[in-house]
Formats: C-alpha cells, sequence, structure tokens
C-alpha cells in the first residue's frame, strides 16, 4: 500500500495528471460557486467525456470536483446569502451577517481553511483505515453484505429529508429499473419488452444526465432571471481573508470537532455533507460558552459548518471503496465512473487498482489546496458568476449534456433515455419524490438481488444464514433500530388522537 | 466467288473460333484475378466495452492487418448481452468481407442454446483463432481435497462463478457430470471477489482462465490449481496435471478454453475469406502482437478458417451434449 502511495505521489508531477487536477478543481469550484449546480452536476456532466481516458486521469478529476465544490459553495453562501450546495446552508448563519459588517473576506478566509483542514482530517483517517477495510472485506460474506445494503438504502430514504414514504417508493422504483435487462446471474432477459437497448438494462450515464443535470436545468429555466439575485458583495480587502485564514486556529476545538463529525457522518450512507453540516454547527452552538453569538456573524459558526461539510469527502469514500455502496449524489456518480472504465469497487479496487485509490485521495488533497488558493486570491469575483442570468447558462449545459450522453455508446436512444429521465426527474422534483434515493436504489438493487441469491445458494436454500452471523446480527440490529427510532419520532410528532372520553 | 466465298466463310469459321478462344481465355484469366476487396475499411466487431482482453487484443490484431490490407481495420465495440449484439450484427452482415467480429467461443454457442436469437455459428465464415485463454480449476489451499476422486466423495461441491450463462457453467456443468461430482453453483463472482469468495468459504472451488490476476493468486501460497483443461501441461503452473493425465481426455484439448474466435459475415466468398485469413494469420505472426496478446493474459495458437470451422462444430457438438444438464442446473437455481 505504501508503495502504491509513492508511486501516486511520483505520478503527480506529470502534466496530464496536473492537468486532470486542475480541470477538476475548476469544475468543482464553478459548479461549487453556482447555487443549485454543485458537485454533482459537475461530475455527471464530465463523465461521459472521461470515456477513453486513462482511468487514473479520470479519477483525479473527479476527486478534484468531490474536494472543491462544497469549498466552492460556502463563497455565495457568505457573500451572497445563497449556499452554493445544500451543505453551505449553515455557513449563511454567520457568514452572510459578516459580509454585512464588512467583514466577507475574514469569512471567506476562515471557510477556505477550515474546509481544507477539515478535508485533511478526513482523508489522513480514510489512509488509515484502507488496510483495514482488507480485513473487513474478508469478514463480510454475502449475507452480511445484504444486510448493510439494506441498511444503506433505508438510512439514504430517512436522511432524504423529505415525505419517507416518497423517499421508499423512490427507493423501490430505482431497484426495479435495476432489474431491466440480461441478468447474468440468472442468464435470462427481464423486461426488455423485447428491445435490444434494453438488453444491458439501463444505462446510467444518460439517467444520472437526465436526472441531475437536465432536470435541474428545466427547474432553472422555468424560474428565469439569474440563480442569485443579491449582488451586495462586500469582501473588506486581501489583508481580511488572510486574517480569516489565519483566524481559524482561534477555534480548533469546533474544528476538530466539524472535521470528526463530518468524516463519521460522511461514512454512513445517505447521511452526506448537509446533516454533518448542521450537525456540526447545532453541536459547535451547544458546547460553546458564547452560544448567543451563534448566528450573529461568530468565526466559529463558519469553522464549525465548513470544517464539517467538507470533512465529509473522506468518510464517504470509504463504502464507496470498499463496498461499493455509494452514499450520496457524488459518489453515485463515481461508481459510474468505476462501471465506465471497468474498475470494480471492494476486494479488486484495494488489492489490484491501489493506483486507482491513491489518485482519488491524493486528487482530493492537491484539488482542496488549490481550491484553497483560489477562494482566498478571487472568491468575490468567482461569487458573481451567481449573477449571469440561467438562459446564458442553460444551452451550455444541455449541449455538453447531450453530446457527452451521445460520445459514450454512439447510441442516439442514450439521447432519447436522458430526455425521458429529465422529464420524469423534474416531475419527481415537483411531486416531492427524492431523486437521489431513486438512483441509489438503482445502483444497489442489482447487488443487493446477487447477494441475496448468493446467501441462499451458499445455505442451499435454507433462510437462516441470514439471522445467524454475528455481523449479519449486528447489521439486522442497526437496521431495526433505526425503523423503531424513526417510528418513535413520527409517533411523538404526532400523537395519536387519545379514546373519547378517556 | 464461289470460292471465295467458300474461303471467306471458312476464315469467318476461323474468325469466329479464334474470337471464343480468346473470349474463353480472357473468361478464364479474369476468374483468377484479384478480387476488388478490400474497398474501404474493415470494421472489426468487439461485443465487450473497451479495455477488456478481446478489445486489447482486437485493437493490436486489426493495427497489423490495416498495414497488410492497406485499409484501416477499425474495432466497433457493440456491447450488449455478454457479447451478443455483436454476434448477432456479423450475422446480418452484407458478405463482402468488410464486416468481422471476435466472439468468446464456445460461450457464444451455450447462450445461444438456452435462449435462441436465430444464429447458426457453423453458418459464419470463419476466419480464425485470435486468442486463446487455458481454463484450470483451483481451490484455497487450506482445502484438504486434491483429485476428482477426493471431490466425487463430497456432498455437494460449491462452485463460486459468475452467472448462470457464463462459459464456467459449462464447463463445471460438464466436469461434474464426466468426473461424477455432486455440485452446486454459488454465482456473481467476479474478478478478485472469487478469490474472496474461496478464502471466506462461500464455495469450495473456481473455475476462469489463468491469467492475468488469476494466475498471480494461484501461483501463491493462498490457493491451489486442482487441474488445467488442456492436453499439456501449462506452462505458468506446471505441477498442476491436466485432465488428460487425470483420466478424462474428453475435456482436454482447447474446446473447454476461452478462444477468441474470428468470422465474417456468413456467405463470404472464399477468395475474400482468404485475403483477410492471410492478413489476419500474418498479423498473428508478428511478434509485437504475439507480445501484446501475451501482455494482456492471453495466448495465441494459430487456427486456419477451416481447422476453427471445426472447432467450432465440436464445440457445437459438446454444447449439444450438454445443453440439458445445463438448462437442467440452471432452472433448478
Amino acid at each position: 500500500m505504501f508503495e502504491a502511495f509513492l508511486d501516486g505521489l511520483a505520478g503527480m508531477g506529470s502534466p496530464a495528471v496536473i492537468g486532470a487536477i486542475v480541470l477538476g478543481t475548476t469544475l468543482g469550484v464553478l459548479f461549487g460557486v453556482i447555487p443549485g449546480l454543485g458537485s454533482v452536476i459537475a461530475m455527471t456532466l464530465i463523465l461521459p467525456f472521461t470515456f477513453g481516458w486513462d482511468p487514473i486521469i479520470a479519477m483525479y478529476v473527479f476527486a478534484g470536483i468531490i474536494g472543491t465544490a462544497s469549498t466552492g459553495g460556502g463563497v455565495p453562501a457568505i457573500l451572497l446569502n445563497t449556499p452554493g450546495t445544500i451543505a453551505n446552508v449553515c455557513t449563511t448563519f454567520d457568514g452572510f451577517p459578516m459580509t454585512r459588517r464588512g467583514e466577507g473576506g475574514r469569512a471567506i478566509g476562515l471557510a477556505a481553511t477550515a474546509s481544507a483542514l477539515g478535508t485533511l482530517f478526513s482523508i489522513v483517517v480514510l489512509a488509515a483505515l484502507l488496510p483495514l477495510a482488507e480485513i473487513m472485506l474478508r469478514a463480510f460474506t454475502p449475507p452480511d453484505f445484504f444486510w448493510l445494503i439494506i441498511l444503506g438504502l433505508i438510512a439514504v430514504t430517512f436522511a432524504s429529508r423529505q415525505n419517507m414514504v416518497k423517499g421508499i417508493a423512490a427507493g423501490g422504483v430505482g431497484i426495479l429499473i435495476a432489474l431491466i435487462g440480461f441478468s447474468p446471474v440468472f442468464g435470462v432477459r427481464r423486461y426488455t419488452l423485447g428491445s435490444e437497448y434494453l438488453w444491458d438494462g439501463i444505462e446510467i450515464v444518460p439517467l444520472v444526465i437526465g436526472f441531475f443535470a437536465l432536470s435541474e436545468l428545466i427547474v432553472y429555466t422555468s424560474r428565469g432571471g439569474s440563480i442569485a439575485r443579491d449582488a451586495s458583495v462586500n469582501l473588506g480587502g486581501f489583508r481580511q481573508i488572510m486574517r480569516g485564514a489565519v483566524e481559524v486556529f482561534q477555534y480548533k476545538a469546533i474544528l476538530l470537532r466539524g472535521s470528526v463529525i463530518g468524516t463519521v457522518i460522511g461514512a454512513i450512507p445517505g447521511a452526506g455533507g448537509a446533516v454533518a453540516n448542521f450537525l456540526s454547527y447545532s453541536t459547535a452552538k451547544q458546547a460553546s460558552k458564547t452560544p448567543e453569538l451563534f448566528g450573529t456573524g461568530y468565526p466559529g459558526g463558519v469553522v464549525a459548518s465548513e470544517s464539517s461539510n467538507d470533512a465529509k469527502d473522506g468518510g464517504i469514500l470509504l463504502p464507496t471503496l470498499t463496498f461499493g455502496i455509494p452514499g450520496n449524489g457524488e459518489m453515485v456518480i463515481l461508481m459510474g465512473a468505476f462501471v465506465l472504465h471497468g474498475i470494480q469497487p471492494g476486494r479488486d479496487l484495494l488489492v489490484n487498482r491501489l493506483d486507482i485509490v491513491w489518485a482519488i485521495i491524493l486528487g482530493v488533497i492537491a484539488a482542496q489546496v488549490l481550491t484553497t488558493i483560489i477562494i482566498l486570491g478571487g472568491g468575490a469575483w468567482l461569487a458573481r458568476i451567481s449573477l449571469v442570468p440561467v438562459k446564458y447558462i442553460a444551452p451550455f449545459v444541455a449541449i455538453l449534456s447531450f453530446i457527452g450522453v451521445y460520445a459514450v455508446r454512439s447510441n442516439i436512444w442514450d439521447v432519447a433515455l436522458a430526455v425521458f429521465a429529465a422529464l420524469v426527474g423534474f416531475s419527481m422534483r415537483r411531486a416531492g419524490f427524492p431523486l437521489i434515493t431513486l438512483v441509489i436504489g438503482f445502483v444497489l438493487g442489482q447487488l443487493a438481488e446477487e447477494k441475496f441469491t448468493q446467501s441462499l445458494q451458499i445455505s442451499g436454500g435454507g433462510y437462516s444464514i441470514f439471522f445467524t452471523r454475528p455481523v449479519s446480527i449486528i447489521l439486522l440490529l442497526a437496521i431495526v433500530f433505526m425503523l423503531g427510532w424513526s417510528m418513535y419520532k413520527a409517533a411523538k410528532k404526532n400523537p395519536a388522537p387519545r379514546a373519547a372520553g378517556s | 466467288m464461289k470460292r471465295i466465298g467458300r474461303i471467306g466463310r471458312l476464315g469467318r469459321l476461323m474468325l469466329l473460333a479464334g474470337a471464343l478462344a480468346a473470349i474463353a481465355a480472357f473468361g478464364v484469366s479474369c476468374g483468377d484475378d484479384e478480387p476488388d476487396f478490400p474497398t474501404r475499411d474493415v470494421e472489426w466487431f468487439v461485443g465487450f466495452a473497451a479495455g477488456g482482453g478481446f478489445d486489447t487484443a482486437s485493437r493490436i490484431i486489426a493495427d497489423k492487418m490495416s498495414d497488410d490490407l492497406g485499409v484501416n481495420v477499425v474495432v466497433r465495440n457493440i456491447e450488449g448481452g455478454g457479447g451478443r449484439r455483436a454476434v448477432q450484427e456479423i450475422s446480418r452482415s452484407d458478405p463482402d468481407g468488410h464486416a468481422i467480429s471476435i466472439m468468446n467461443m464456445p460461450n457464444q454457442i451455450t447462450a445461444e442454446r438456452l435462449d435462441p436469437e436465430d444464429v447458426d455459428f457453423n453458418e459464419l465464415s470463419w476466419v480464425g483463432r485470435a486468442v486463446i485463454q487455458t481454463y484450470g480449476l483451483y481451490t484455497a489451499s487450506a482445502n484438504d481435497f486434491n483429485t476428482p476422486e477426493d471431490l466425487q466423495g463430497m456432498p455437494d461441491v460449491r462452485f463460486c462463478l459468475s452467472g448462470l450463462a457464463g462459459h464456467s457453467f459449462l464447463v463445471a456443468s460438464v466436469t461434474t457430470e464426466v468426473m461424477g461430482i455432486a455440485w452446486n453453483p454459488v454465482t456473481g463472482y467476479r474478478g478478485q471477489e472469487t478469490q474472496a469468495g474461496l478464502l471466506r468459504g462461500d464455495c469450495e472451488l473456481a473455475l476462469g482462465p489463468i491469467a492475468g490476476t488469476t494466475l498471480t493468486a494461484v501461483q501463491s501460497p493462498d490457493f491451489k490449481v486442482l487441474w488445467m483443461y488442456s492436453s499439456e501441461r501449462f506452462a505458468p503452473v506446471p505441477d498442476a496435471p491436466t485432465v488428460d493425465e487425470l483420466g478424462f481426455p474428453e475435456l482436454g484439448g482447447s474446446k473447454f478454453a476461452n478462444n477468441g474466435l474470428v468470422a465474417a459475415a456468413p456467405g463470404t466468398p472464399d477468395d475474400v475469406l482468404e485475403i483477410l485469413a492471410e492478413a489476419f494469420d500474418s498479423a498473428l505472426q508478428d511478434p509485437d502482437v504475439i507480445e501484446g496478446i501475451n501482455n494482456a493474459g492471453m495466448g495465441v495458437e494459430r487456427l486456419t478458417p477451416d481447422e476453427t470451422a471445426d472447432v467450432v462444430e465440436g464445440m457445437d457438438g459438446i454444447v449439444s451434449e450438454y445443453i440439458d444438464t445445463v438448462r437442467q442446473k440452471s432452472q433448478a437455481q
């Protein structure tokens, strides 16, 4: 593992790797700064164009985007009171009041440095845990894996922060879509309707581009105007930015707590940066001797928010690289990239393709450093991108989407599928169904079926295999606890009406 | 006048005979001419994603063939159905030699039998064999069985396999039938996951081409190869016996290897096929091509078009003989 790390480090000097990191970072920052677009759309758009590239180079691009979007998203949160990504919401609580006080630059300095340190913390934790991941993989038998997938799906559904029934329905539809096509396990075609196009099932690239990029575009286009509407940017000078960058170290406890929360929450599928963001902010407020300062332009609030949303990067990569279980939209697209480049997450990746693993880890670190420099140097200028009217951004994103979808297989039906997915995605957004749950259901559906079948084949058809292994029992208990807790919370929120006369 | 006229008729007859002879000679001469092929780029279909073993080998061979044919031999990936879309594409192509396809055999014959799509592999115009991957049966070293006799005494030996339609499933079905071993498949294992499955005890046996990362694994102390599906010892694992040595020659030869066979459309004229086969065979004799294929974990064992057709016929016979066994086992799952 250490040799692969050194090889990766040596490879970072090559012009192609540097170019890939710069490309990924630029895309991540741009899409992070523009509210609503974010890393998922950036990764979605670049995904098909990486087809045919050296997988290592492609991974550096994706790592660049993963490591930077939420850092970029802190800029409009501070300067325009509009979070660039959902994981930057808490940054607005104290960042924007600081801007109104004329301390926008100081807040940007705090945010960029806290983000960088949070990311570095989580990536070091990830690198330290990777050797253990292989041991975990050996310990995880198919029934354990099956329960882990179910736990992941339930966690994603609960974390969707939308109607849970709609979340479960969306996840179920995702699983059903995953069943379309030729099943290598059973050697039969399912739900293909006699169509050759559906022989290999639904392709992930047109599906995610339609769902994430094109449906978002429909939302923005129907709204019109520019993405952000407030142009009152008050930075306060470069000296203030540097003051903020150094000032982070005065909030060591908040910084460390945010980094730990981000890393741990990131490792839980579905929880992601937004949950880490709120949890870190509220925990910092509760632990503070001066909680009344939070929300008034308190620098510690910015540190709590920005350290956690970037620290989720290391945590969230762990289940993806180790078990192939993506915890959020970014990881779904990364899984799509693995599929496109013939990379198998899990043992294959951890034993044979450590170069890929280190490309992602080193890419995230390099991109974070680069982003910090970009944000510290030109954050205010970047924030103005949000003021560009949608009518200029939409055609660019649409054309890029269609070219990208067609480029992968030169199949016009893939473009039709992307358009169809966009319309379905738009309707689902309007109806309040979480798209991410559907896509994660789609990605995990086949895996769940495979592990379920494997378990029964190993046991000779006996279902007791799901309830007898220690790891399976622990995971099953976690599922029961999660369901029970959710029912308890629901009952507490909506108490049953007392019987008449009682 | 009469005399002149008679001479004239004779002369005309001689002229006519001469003209007919000339036309006949011209006709024969035309028949001996090289056919007008290729008149444009030749497409080489690959039924798998770019970057895989067959794709890599195809690109290496196609590049060399382009030099010989004087036109580009362009590799086109037509993914789908485990390689079946490319098979369909070549079986529907015009029989002019401007399209050829590599296909994994006998896997495609098994897939066709289990789920027919009206492809007759004996009707395809076979060009030759591009690559071969010799299969072996291996297990975790911790297991104490080593021979077919050891396995015959065990209840339901489990095989870690990719699926119920893959080549490994056919080989496992035939092997257990011939050797009298009770077995069950455990499916969904690909690449390194197969070895993890063996080490965890998900299954006792695994089958596959002994190449690439599998070769590295079986050369480690964690695994041992019980036998190879070949008639001669496989150099990278010289201690592993062949099925012939174990008394099962019907499982030997190359019929249970993973063969990358190349075909043109059904009805391709013999002279066009000859040009294609010459360029193909010439490419396979190039040291750079051989090295490239070996580096991709595959071997080169050249076959003429007729030999290739015979191999396909042999595979067809084997699959026909055991397809009911495969089907029954598949349906039992």
